[in-house]
Formats: C-alpha cells, structure tokens, sequence
C-alpha cells in the first residue's frame, strides 16, 4: 500500500508539473494581452503595466521565476484581472465556497444515485427499471444552463427562503446543490445499476440464493459492496470536478465559487491564475484519483493483493 | 457524520426561514441599503488604475471629486470636495475652495495638498495608469506623464492653502466641472498610500479592504470576490446628515438573465441591464419598473484607411448609406435606441450634424464610382452575443444592398482589443461611451495622436478646428466649431455610425432619486428608498 501511495504520489507530481508547464506556454501563445483593456494604451504605458507581472522579461526568465517563487515562497503570483491580489488569496477566497456547494452536491448525488440504481437493478427490465433509467438519462442530457433556470423560474419562487440566486442564506445553497448533484446522481445511477447486474449473475450470488439467504442480506452483505466499484471509480475525478466549481452554475446562481475563475483566467488570459488554478485542480485531482485507488483496493481484495 | 449534522441543520434552517416573509428588498428597504446589480467583479479600486464602469459605480461612493452630479440635470456641477470655484475670464487657471469641514474616512482632514498629490501619483510614469489623458488639461501633465520632465512641480497644480487649490490648465477649458468629477480626478489618501508602499508603487494594499478609505459619502465596509461590494455611512463626510441611504451593496452579476430573475425575485433594487430578449415581457408585466433611458455612448464601425480599399471615400459612403440602422435597433437591440445621424450624440447645447442615413440607392451609386473588386472584406467583432447579431446584420445588409461579401471575424476580448490596438483590421465593430458630458470626449478620439485612432485617419483641418475649439472661450462659438470639426470627419467617414445608445435597465419604485442621467453617474448620496405605501 505505501508503494502505491508512492507511486501514485509521484505521478501525480509529474502531471501537475507537466500541466502547469504545458499551461505557462499555451497561455502565452494563445493571441491576446492580458493587460488590455478598452482604454487605448500607448506601448510605453503597457511596458510599465506589465512591469510588476514580470512580463517585460524573456519567457524562459518567467518561467524559472515562476518555479522558484512557487517551491521557494510559496508564491502562485498575482492575478492580472483582479489587480493586487494573490493567486493564493483568489483560491483561498473562491474554494470553500465550492468545496461546500460540491460536497453538497456530491452527497445529493450519492444518496439519490446509488439507491436508484440499486433498485433499478433489482427490478430489471420491470417498469421501476425503466423509470429509474428515464430519469437518469434525462439527468444525463439536460444541461445545467437549462436545469438552473427552470428551477429559479419554478421553485425558487415557491419558497421566500430559496433564492433564485445569491450566496447569503442558507437557503441560497439548495438550487445550485441541486443543479449540480443532478448529473452526479444520474452517472451514478446508471453506473450502480451495471454494477449490481453485473455482481448479481456472478455464481458467488447464485450460490447464496442456493443457501436460501434472504435477498437483503445477499444485496447488502454480498452485492453491494462489488457492486460499487464503478461509481467509485467515477466518484474520483468526479469529486475533483465538482469540488472546485462548475462555471456555469456559478453565474447561474451568483456563487462565488472558484469556476468561474478558471474559465475567466482563460478568457482574459490571467497567466498566473490559470497556471495555480491549474496547478491546485492536478492535485485535488491526483489526490482524489488516489484516495479512490486506495478504497477500491480495500474493497476489491485481488487489487489489494495486487497493490 | 458532522457535515451530515450540518446538511440537516440547514434544510431545517430552510424550512424555519419559511415563515419569514419578507424579501431581501423589503428587508434592505427597511434598513436603507440600496441592493444594485453591477454586471462584473472590479478589477480593482484604485481610482487611478482601473478605467472601467464597474470600478466607476463603485469608487463615486467611496471618493467625490473637486465637484459632483447634480442628482437630475445633465452637465450641471454642484459642490462636491469644493464648495465653490472660479476661474479666469479664459478658463485657464482656476482656483478650487475645498469644503472647511472635509474630511477622509478615517476622520483626517482632506486637503488641497492631497489634491497635488493624487495628480502626481496617476500621472507618474511608474505608477503604470492608462486613464491619464483625462488630466491632459492640466499644464505640463502631458509632458510630465510622457517622461520629457522628471520635475512634477511643473504639472499645474498647485495647493495655495490647505482649503485652497489652484489648476492652471494648457488650454480654456470651460467645461473643467464636469471633468473634474471623474475618478482620474479623485483624491486618493497619501497617509495611507505611503503606509503601504511608494507613491508610484501600483497594487499595494491600501485597496484592500481593511485598510481603504475615502472621501466620498460612503466607505467601504466590505469586499467578497465575486459576491459583493458594500459600503456604509461614512460618518465623516462633509455632508453626511444629507446622505439618505445607510449603504450600498454591489453585485457583480456577470449574467443578465441571473440579474433579472433575482430582480423578479426582490433579490435587488436596480439592475445593471435587461437582456433585450426581456424587455417586451417586461414592460407588459411591469412597465413602471423597465427603464429607458439615453446614454452618451455611440456603436460603430471603423474601417482601417491603411488597408486597400478602405482608402476609396465612395466605397466607405456606399457602406455607410447601407446599414439600415432603424432595422438594428427594432429587431435587434429594441432598447430605444436612436439611429445615429452623427458620431457624437445629440446632448446638451450640441447637435451633430446630419450626414449619415439609411440610402441604398444612393449606397449602390457610391460603390459604382468607386474601383472596389468586390472582394471579400472582414469585420472585427467581439465574441459577444449582441455584436454577433450586430456584425450578422451588417453582413447581411452589404450584401443584399451592395453585394459585398464580408466575413466576421469574431475573437474574445482581449484578442479583439490587441488587434484594434494594432491596427490589425479591415473594418472593426466599436462602441464609445463618453467619459464627459462634451463632444469632445467623442470628438478626441479622431485626431492625429490619440491612440484611439488606430485606423491611421489623418485630416489636417480637422486637428486644427478641434485645436482651435480648445482655444474658444465662447460657449455657442466653440460648439459651432466643433460641428465643423464632425461635418469634416463625417464627409471623411473613417468610421460608420450605426447607433447611439440607451441604458436599459430595471428600477424598483422604491427607488427614489434615481433621475436619468446621460452618462449614468447616479449620485448615491440623493438616492433614497422609500418603502411603498401598505395597501
């Protein structure tokens, strides 16, 4: 287990580093001027704007700079869209907003998911197997820029205690929660149902019937926990999505959560942003690739073994 | 298991709240905290290195200028840091009396020395500001900002006393007020600047929210990234007992269609715009509520005269007399907008004159004298829905009246802003809104050395009666020529008009003194909120 750890752990490194390497020369081919603005600029006034962001220096220079600040100071730099403030300051500010709304969401999507397609399982190719299968793909196919704007237009409407938008009450967390989760549950459902099909023809499960096991103790002693390994494998990546914000969601409901900030780093082409956020995503999502490495090793012993 | 805890506490929390029935709004109301939707997260607040809207909504809160809006007439200055001015019978020197008993935040006198400062600060080369033309007014700025003196005694700007500043400007300038209400004019506190870095030192924390005063009628009490800017009361104003609203707080909601179902949902009192997709359900459902109102900006396209064939006079009429501007307003922008016979919008005691208009037979005649070999032409736009639709329009239109194939070339912002920097365009899609209410802040962008003029327009005559307008002193003369300066730019035509703009946003009734204003510069501290009467 701790050579996987290891392992995984160094990988993990090298992608990140890879990433961020990749991100600094893609940001800086791609046409445009972080520092433009609708004020027409003389070059001279542009040289000195871009004197603080180390810019007037050759790529290579701001590259080795950007490294030592990072492993030395712990300096992710400053963003060039939100003047005078730290990429560390913006991810600070902007993460636990999404790691709530995600964990929230993720939870929704777990607690509806799995269930629905447990039971869609049980019952295949019955009318509960089709509903449970509708909903999914609907869940699947309907888009959160549809979905957010159906339920602020609908429910938030209802119910004086849940926003259309916002990020000051309590009940401002639902709809988006909502929104989210929607999608998590429907991949999860679909998922656990394939699971347990797939658990519940193998002879292990013929044969506790054959003992005469009543049918709760053989899906939850015996199928379940097998059964799961798919949606485990997809809740990895998935927690590291959701957990650092979905940009669309996040200008639905007026969240101000950390997506937005990576797509309005790309579109602005905030180099040092793109570059942490870039950075602080590989490694939730190497941290979370890891952590499911290590539950489906506990839950499948031949992996374990093989670990 | 705690963050189960937690969840459930919550939905609980939820359905508690259920039985509270009042609206954010009404809640606000009652408090006087006026809620607005302000479309993006400010780049910044330091009056001297951010240049846009957003930042302006914000900083005209927490600063005031040597003078301030009147809440309801256009182009009228009424006191704001100064309590009366005066100048030279050219309007060359004047001299700024500030208010006795003003004040920053932090309860330190504001004197005219912080003045001198602030025009230093934004006007030192290091310091790395972009909006400094603003204070080309003031004599030596120019050449103090461009590095040809390092001595900035010579900018003229100079504090007599500590209640009095004297501006010497380069030029007459009789409409200074209205200048000096911009933020480039704006104070900035030097005791607090110098505490957390040098003068010209940009990006320090003074900004930030635990440190930043101002001057204005309210401080900043609050700064969420992405959630919220709030003011208060500054108690140290020095017209505080006139301020009627307790605070402020501004949301940058970056989608309109958001702003307007938390608008519908009492989330906020007035909205930054309104979606034209909305505005005809709008004013069927709540007509007191959509307001339309006239904005000094202008939309248009500038054709590069560098690049063949833009330099052919009859091809860029034959462009011009196609657009059918009415048709873009009606089925596009349906905001009120008035199809613009000029550059400069009609306002005040000016009228632009009338040299452009809807002519496809005159546009077809224009194109047959010119030597056009009809060959495909491109048009800059941004990525944005309405210059797609704008840009769609256009395309259309040169080709069903001149059979002109234009290809769009739609780039996201910063890429569209290097290129018309560049001047790396066959014809690009512009907009301008008017830092002031006079036609030159329309009129400037068109002369020789504004690095505006990215198209390479050069038109001697024109440069010297604008040169000869900045030395009139008489209003009515002054005006005349500067509408001799735009009938020489429109036979010229480097740009086409399309349309001047309106502000198209939502109001709620409880807002009360929030007048229209041409440039939109609502002056917070004569706005109020009154709850409606109980039915």
């Amino acid at each position: 287990m701790i050579a996987l750890v290891t392992r995984r752990t160094l990988q993990t490194l090298i992608v990140v580093f890879l990433l961020v390497t990749f991100t600094f020369i893609a940001i800086r081919l791609i046409p445009g001027n972080p520092l433009e603005s609708d004020k027409a600029t003389s070059s001279e006034v542009m040289k000195r704007m871009a004197e603080p962001f180390g810019f007037n220096r050759p790529y290579v220079t701001q590259y080795l700079l950007y490294w030592k600040n990072l492993l030395f100071k712990g300096d992710l730099g400053l963003s060039t869209t939100l003047l005078g403030r730290s990429v560390s300051e913006i991810i600070s500010t902007s993460f636990p907003v999404s790691l709530m709304l995600g964990l929230t969401s993720l939870i929704i999507g777990v607690f509806v998911g799995i269930p629905l397609g447990v039971i869609a399982a049980m019952n295949k190719n019955g009318w509960i197997d089709y509903l449970s299968m509708v909903l999914a793909m609907a869940g699947i196919c309907v888009p959160a820029f549809v979905l957010g704007p159906v339920l602020q237009l609908t429910v938030a409407r209802q119910f004086d205690s849940i926003s259309a938008a916002g990020w000051s009450r309590p009940g401002d967390l639902i709809l988006p929660a909502i929104t989210l989760s929607v999608g998590v549950a429907a991949y999860l459902a679909r998922l656990s149902r394939g699971g347990m099909l797939d658990i519940l023809s193998q002879d292990f499960i013929r044969t506790a019937h054959a003992k005469g096991l009543p049918l709760k103790t053989i899906i939850f002693k015996h199928a379940l926990k097998p059964s799961l390994l798919p949606a485990i494998t997809y809740l990895g990546p998935a927690f590291a999505a959701i957990i650092t914000g979905s940009f669309v969601v996040e200008i639905i409901f007026q969240v101000p959560g950390m997506g937005q900030h990576f797509v309005n780093a790309v579109i602005s082409k905030d180099p040092f942003l793109l570059q942490g956020l870039v950075l602080f995503y590989g490694l939730i999502m190497g941290g979370a690739n890891l952590i499911v490495d290590i539950v489906i090793a506990f839950l499948n012993p031949r992996l374990r073994e093989t670990a | 298991m705690r963050f189960l805890s937690s969840i459930l506490a919550l939905l609980l929390c939820v359905l508690l709240c259920q039985c509270e029935r009042k609206s954010t709004v009404e809640l606000s109301t009652a408090e006087k905290v006026l809620i607005i939707g302000n479309s993006n997260e400010p780049k910044a607040l330091d009056p001297h290195l951010v240049s846009g809207v957003v930042e302006s909504n914000i900083l005209r809160s927490v600063f005031e200028g040597l003078t301030n809006d009147h809440p309801s007439l256009d182009g009228k200055a009424i006191p704001g840091a100064a309590a009366r001015w005066e100048s030279n019978a050219d309007a060359t020197e004047w001299t700024f009396h500030l208010q006795p008993n003003g004040k920053w935040s932090d309860g330190t006198p504001l004197t005219a020395s912080d003045f001198v400062y602030s025009f230093r600060r934004i006007l030192d080369p290091a310091l790395g500001a972009n909006y400094t033309d603003m204070l080309y007014y003031l004599e030596g700025a120019q050449a103090y900002h461009q590095g040809k003196t390092k001595d900035p005694e010579t900018i003229g700007a100079q504090a007599v006393d500590p209640l009095t500043l004297k501006l010497t400007l380069s030029k007459p300038t009789p409409f200074l007020p209205e200048i000096v209400k911009h933020m480039t004019w704006f104070p900035v506190p030097r005791h607090l600047i110098e505490v957390h870095g040098e003068m010209n030192e940009p990006h320090t924390a003074w900004t930030k929210e635990e440190n930043m005063i101002g001057n204005g009628p309210f401080q900043l009490k609050a700064w969420r990234l992405n959630h919220k800017v709030e003011v208060e009361r500054n108690p140290h104003y020095w017209d505080h007992e006139n301020v009627l609203l307790n605070g402020i707080q501004f949301l940058p909601i970056k989608n309109a269609f958001t702003e307007a179902r938390m608008f519908l949902d009492d989330l906020i009192h007035v909205s930054d715009k309104l979606p034209a997709e909305m505005i005809d359900q709008m004013e069927t459902k709540f007509p007191e509520m959509v307001r339309k109102e006239p904005y000094v900006g202008v939309t248009y396209v500038t054709c590069n005269l560098k690049r063949s064939p833009f330099e052919q006079a009859s091809l860029r009429e034959a462009l011009a007399a196609s657009i059918n501007q009415q048709a873009i307003i009606d089925n596009i922008l349906r905001g009120g907008e008035r199809a613009a016979y000029g550059f400069t919008p009609a306002f005040g005691d000016y009228l632009p004159p009338r040299a452009v208009s809807y002519q496809p037979n005159e546009a077809q005649k224009s194109l047959a004298q010119s030597t056009f070999d009809q060959r495909e032409l491109h048009l800059l736009i941004t990525d944005s829905e309405a210059s797609k639709a704008i840009g769609e329009a256009l395309q259309s239109m040169w080709q069903q009246t001149l059979g002109i194939n234009v290809r769009l070339e739609i780039r996201e912002w910063t890429t569209y802003l290097a290129r018309r920097r560049k001047g790396e365009y066959d014809m690009v899609l512009c907009n301008w809104i008017g830092d002031f209410l006079d036609p030159t802040t329309f009129l400037d962008l068109w002369k020789v050395d504004n690095p505006n003029n990215t198209c390479g327009f050069q038109l001697p005559q024109y440069d010297q009666l604008l040169n000869k307008a900045s030395l009139t002193v008489d209003p009515t003369q002054r005006l005349q020529t500067l509408q001799k300066a735009e009938t020489e730019l429109l036979q010229f035509k480097p740009m086409l008009p399309i349309y001047w703009r309106t502000k198209i946003y939502l109001k709620r009734p409880e807002v009360k003194g929030w007048n229209p204003l041409l440039l939109n510069n609502h002056p917070y501290k004569f706005v109020d909120l009154v709850p409606p009467p109980q039915s």
